[in-house]
């Protein structure tokens, strides 16, 4: 292995000599690499893909190299079979500066179709690297306003608030959290291919149980569950330097968007229930996105909507103390889901990784709560400002 | 005689001014911004049963602001509206008696101190009331569903206008014709 890894570092550092305009240092195989033709992000004018702060060892702020990849739509990654390569494409790159922050923004001759979800979502692995080593957390993206002055890149799902500005990403390298990943050379893949992107997938798990929804009706109304086509989850990505199990942490999320229609059943009065439903997910080792030789650890992300239905009773409702009375009946009170339910074990996973990840139910125009009061009551609220504005909401 | 032009000529000229000082100040007051501090919330809708020509209150909280400065309200209508008929708006303060509602008979709602809803300041999160809208609304007698699609809320936030409008569905149906799922 050691042979090995001289070799490759002696290959690394033939091409980086090749590549004079190319500020590539040689010393560890974490040093800055660039990806050859692709703009960087201090030269470019569009809006922010990605922003956050690159730290090294201590907490102190690390230069480097962060890339932007972009993973094709899930179609094409359900497709996949174990041990075939995957297109997926370095789309930005930047330099931390000297406080260690850096913005991402996509280099516009890059060609985003197969990379673009039907909804506009693209999903991402931010990747940072430097002396102290590799990092890695998922994203996803949304691009709103195209073509507008106000063009911008936002959360996924369809909301239209502020609330949908991304936040600011932390890269700690070496870490685990953003994977514990040492930027050596392991096995690496076959010569770099451009055309196939640097990532393998190593394994699939089929028919992953997730919790989607809640409904909480109490005394005076029922409730049912839709989860519709153009719904969206957002759902954990675990990220581990070996891949083997219980090695893996949670590292962001990718968004994985339905094109079916799931009614549940509806639920009667006092009842508590989780609405579940399943999902694929992948195994990936992934690689530099120069060589395809440099190691970036592996991810486990959702590639595919399985639309199983499924759910139990939950033992206790959330804290809703704000009420707002429904005076009239009977009446329905429709409420969109939001995404701001965050299951942090919702993805059933740990059979096969280790842990659990996190899920969470997205914005749609279609996707749906009907609480249906027929006798008088409040709908409760988690908020202050009580509905509609309440994410979580039980009917008392 | 050259004099007397001279004097046309400047109030030719002062009178133009005023008249692009009018253009300019209508222009900046006819300007709303659109991405404003107060969000969007989730789309809701509500649905009801309720006799003809008999007057239903239908409430909704205003999101706060985002950010640390209060918004003014100075408008708040309703659109998309079919076979109803708005007989009043007005809001109320949810830390007084508890006026949160979803619906209530009537208008105004009995037993809720109302206030006018032009010129409420509403706080961002955690700094001072929650307000709720609160509207007052009549399905005609020859509409067998009255409703309406969305609330507009106009209002100002340091000298600027925004408007905002809320995904907010009232439908008002027939005694014995809503649909029960």
């Amino acid at each position: 292995m050691r042979g090995r890894r001289v070799i490759m570092t002696s290959v690394f550092t033939g091409l980086s000599a090749l590549w004079a305009w190319a500020p590539v240092a040689t010393a560890t195989p974490a040093a800055p690499l660039w990806v050859p033709g692709l703009a960087h992000s201090d030269h470019l004018n569009g809006p922010v893909l990605a922003e956050g702060s690159m730290y090294g060892k201590g907490g102190r702020p690390a230069s480097g190299t962060v890339y932007a990849i972009a993973w094709p739509v899930q179609s094409t990654l359900a497709a996949l079979k174990d041990g075939e390569r995957v297109k997926t494409i370095a789309i930005a790159q930047a330099a931390p500066r000297a406080d260690g922050g850096f913005k991402l923004r996509v280099d516009p001759s890059i060609p985003l179709k197969e990379y673009t979800e039907a909804d506009g979502t693209i999903n991402l692995s931010i990747r940072g690297g430097g002396a102290d080593g590799l990092a890695v957390w998922a994203v996803s993206r949304r691009m709103m306003d195209k073509g507008k002055p106000t063009e911008r890149w936002v959360e996924p799902g369809g909301g239209t608030s502020a609330s949908h500005v991304p936040q600011r990403l932390k890269l700690q390298l070496g870490q685990a959290g953003s994977a514990a990943l040492d930027g050596n050379v392991t096995v690496p893949l076959p010569a770099a291919d451009k055309q196939m992107g640097c990532e393998e997938v190593k394994a699939t798990y089929n028919q992953v149980v997730v919790a989607i929804g809640e409904t909480y009706p109490g005394p005076h109304a029922k409730a049912t569950f839709v989860y519709t086509n153009g719904q969206t989850s957002t759902l954990g990505v675990g990220v581990s330097a070996s891949g083997s199990f219980g090695s893996f942490s949670q590292g962001g999320s990718s968004t994985s968007a339905q094109a079916t229609t799931l009614q549940f059943p509806q639920k009667t009065y006092n009842s508590k229930f989780i609405y579940q439903s399943t999902f694929q997910f992948k195994k990936f080792h992934g690689y530099d996105p120069v060589f395809c030789v440099f190691d970036y650890g592996y991810e486990v992300r959702t590639t595919a909507f399985s639309g199983s239905v499924l759910g139990y009773d939950a033992c206790c409702a959330p804290s809703t103390p704000y009420p707002s009375a429904v005076n009239i009946v009977p009446t329905h009170i429709i409420k969109h889901t939001s995404n701001a339910v965050n299951w942090s074990n919702g993805v059933k996973i740990s059979a096969f990784i280790g842990i659990d990840l996190s899920s969470q139910t997205g914005y749609s125009d279609s996707a749906e709560v009907d609480f249906y009061f027929t006798a008088k009551g409040n709908l409760n609220g988690d908020v202050e400002s009580g509905y509609p504005n309440s994410a979580r909401v039980k009917g008392t | 005689m050259r004099s007397q032009t001279r004097a046309r000529s400047l109030r030719l000229i002062a009178f133009a001014t005023a008249i692009a000082g009018v253009v300019v100040l209508l222009g900046l007051r006819s300007q709303v911004g659109q991405n404003g501090p107060v969000p969007t919330t989730q789309p809701v809708t509500v649905e009801y049963e309720y006799a003809a020509g008999q007057p239903s209150t239908w409430g909704v909280s205003i999101p706060p602001p985002e950010g640390h400065v209060a918004a003014t309200v100075t408008a708040v209508e309703l659109q998309g509206v079919t076979g109803l008929d708005v007989v009043g708006i007005q809001a109320c303060d949810t830390t007084v008696g508890g006026c949160s509602l979803v619906n209530a008979p009537g208008w105004p709602p009995s037993g809720i101190a109302t206030l006018q809803i032009e010129g409420l300041s509403i706080a961002p999160t955690g700094t001072g009331p929650v307000y709720q809208i609160l509207i007052g609304v009549s399905r005609r007698a020859d509409a067998s569903i009255g409703s309406a699609t969305a609330v507009k809320v106009t209002y100002a936030v340091g000298g600027t206008t925004y408007e905002v409008v809320e995904p907010w569905t009232l439908r008002i149906f027939a005694p014995g014709a809503m649909p029960a799922s």
